[in-house]
């Protein structure tokens, strides 16, 4: 069994503070982390992995410094490591990102699963997984909270819907989207940390992929965002303690503007 | 291949770009707005400048044009045969993104049997409704959906 999974880092939002003067995210200094819900896709490969036998290869697109999340995901068991970096990949939206990282899944060869995250946590748009499988013209299962059965022939797993779950078989090779209800990511291990420090990790970039500059990077991006916003912050709310019919009057009060009356 | 410039003669160093950057990519040096490697191209401090000091540029790109498109498609969300109100709803907002343009609003309904939606759907401002009908449709799955929405805007294009 070959799976491919494919990780993003991303900001710790969880560091990021405010500027309370400017009233804007303080991005300066914010540190990176592998995307949170990457992890359970790498925990899930490598389960089966575990299992089955086979080989686990972690891909990242983005600049130099991603390198960091790829030997994290080797800390933690994964075979195989490959960076893609290019300034020519620079401004990719998201069907830019995965028909990069598809093109990559192809080079490698003989893949039979891809897993990612279900989203990334600054980007957002969970596109990402199902583009990949568009790209491949491979099939795909997304949100997927359970894989109850994966064999060279086939995958059964269960997607986690509003009103309950569904369960589908798919042949291989296919693209899986994953939550993080599927399990539980291991920590890395002391050899997993050694192993991390020396692999050589490659870069391929859009040469190496045989890649048009008008398929890459902002060039090869139908999408655009013309403009990011950061949410703009209240500081003047107020906080009210006491029993239920004194707050309820408070509030009439303040809704109906009788707060002196 | 695309790439960022800060035209120098335009640049007045005002450092509004600085914060406007996501990425922390831009910086002040000799009052001159500095771009670093760890520019993405986003092109959020473009639109942040405005003195048009900050210019991207697009090289070539696939040749497809979205010209060569028109109109407003809503995939009508069914469960069970029965629509979403979702769907409802995003009519009226394809109908508003509509007018912008003058063009029309579609809705394409995947489903086992159709009844008496397509006309409700041309009630709440659809102008043409699209019907598949087949049991491969009667529960969402991504092929059969995709494929077939896939079809019928790749026919409809070249009308
Ligand atoms: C030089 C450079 C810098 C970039 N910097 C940024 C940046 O700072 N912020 C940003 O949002 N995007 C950046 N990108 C990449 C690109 O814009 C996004 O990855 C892409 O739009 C994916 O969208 P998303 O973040 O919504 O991911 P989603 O679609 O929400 O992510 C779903 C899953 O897809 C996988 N995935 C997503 N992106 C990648 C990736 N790049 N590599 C491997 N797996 C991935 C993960 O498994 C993830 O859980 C950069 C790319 C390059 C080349
Ligand atoms: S906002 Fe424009 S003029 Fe001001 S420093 Fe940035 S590039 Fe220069
Ligand atoms: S294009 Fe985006 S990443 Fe690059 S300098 Fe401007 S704001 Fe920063």
């Amino acid at each position: 069994m070959r799976i491919v999974v494919a990780v993003k880092q991303v900001p710790d939002t969880a560091e990021v503070r405010i500027d309370e003067e400017r009233g804007t995210l303080i991005r300066e200094g914010i540190p990176s982390i592998l995307n949170p819900f990457d992890s359970y896709a790498l925990e899930e490969a490598l389960k089966w992995r575990d299992e089955l036998g086979g080989t686990v290869i972690v891909v990242s697109m983005g600049p130099p410094q991603a390198e960091a999340v790829l030997r994290e995901a080797v800390s933690m068991g994964a075979d195989e490591a490959v960076l893609l970096s290019d300034r020519a990949f620079a401004g990719a939206d998201t069907w830019a990102t995965s028909h990069t990282l598809a093109t990559a899944v192809e080079k490698m060869g003989n893949i039979d699963i891809v897993l990612t995250g279900k989203q990334a946590i600054d980007g957002d748009t969970a596109q990402t997984g199902p583009s990949i499988a568009a790209s491949l013209d491979w099939p795909q299962i997304t949100f997927v909270g359970n894989v109850r059965e994966l064999s060279e022939k086939h995958i059964i797993a269960e997607r986690y819907v509003e009103d309950g779950s569904e369960v589908i078989k798919s042949s291989l090779p296919v693209v899986v989207t994953i939550l993080k209800d599927a399990n539980i990511p291991r920590l890395p291990s002391l050899k997993g940390k050694m192993r991390a420090r020396k692999i050589e990790i490659p870069v391929w970039g859009k040469d190496d992929l045989e890649l048009p500059e008008g398929e890459v990077g902002l060039d090869g991006s139908p999408t655009r965002v013309v403009n990011i916003a950061t949410p703009e912050i209240f500081t003047d709310g107020q906080i009210h303690h006491g029993e239920p019919e004194e707050l309820a009057k408070l509030m009439a009060d303040s809704l109906l503007g009788t707060e002196d009356s | 291949m695309a790439s960022i410039e800060v035209r120098k003669e335009t640049c007045v160093g005002c450092g509004v770009c600085v914060p406007a950057c996501p990425f922390g990519a831009i910086s002040m040096e000799d009052d001159l707005a500095v771009i670093s490697d760890d520019c993405t191209l986003c092109g959020a401090c473009e639109s942040s400048c405005s003195f048009g000091a900050i210019i991207i540029r697009t090289g070539e790109t696939d040749g497809t044009s979205i010209s060569d498109y028109s109109g407003v498609m809503v995939i009508a969300e069914q469960r069970d045969g029965i629509v979403d109100h979702c769907t409802l709803e995003l009519l009226g907002e394809a109908k508003r993104l509509a007018e912008v343009d003058g063009s029309v609003v579609s809705a394409v309904l995947l489903t086992e049997e159709g009844g008496e939606w397509p006309e409700k759907l041309i009630q709440y401002s659809a102008d043409i409704v699209y019907i598949a009908e087949d049991p491969a449709l009667r529960h969402f799955r991504t092929e059969p959906f995709s494929r077939t929405v896939e079809k019928l805007i790749n026919k409809r294009s070249r009308l």
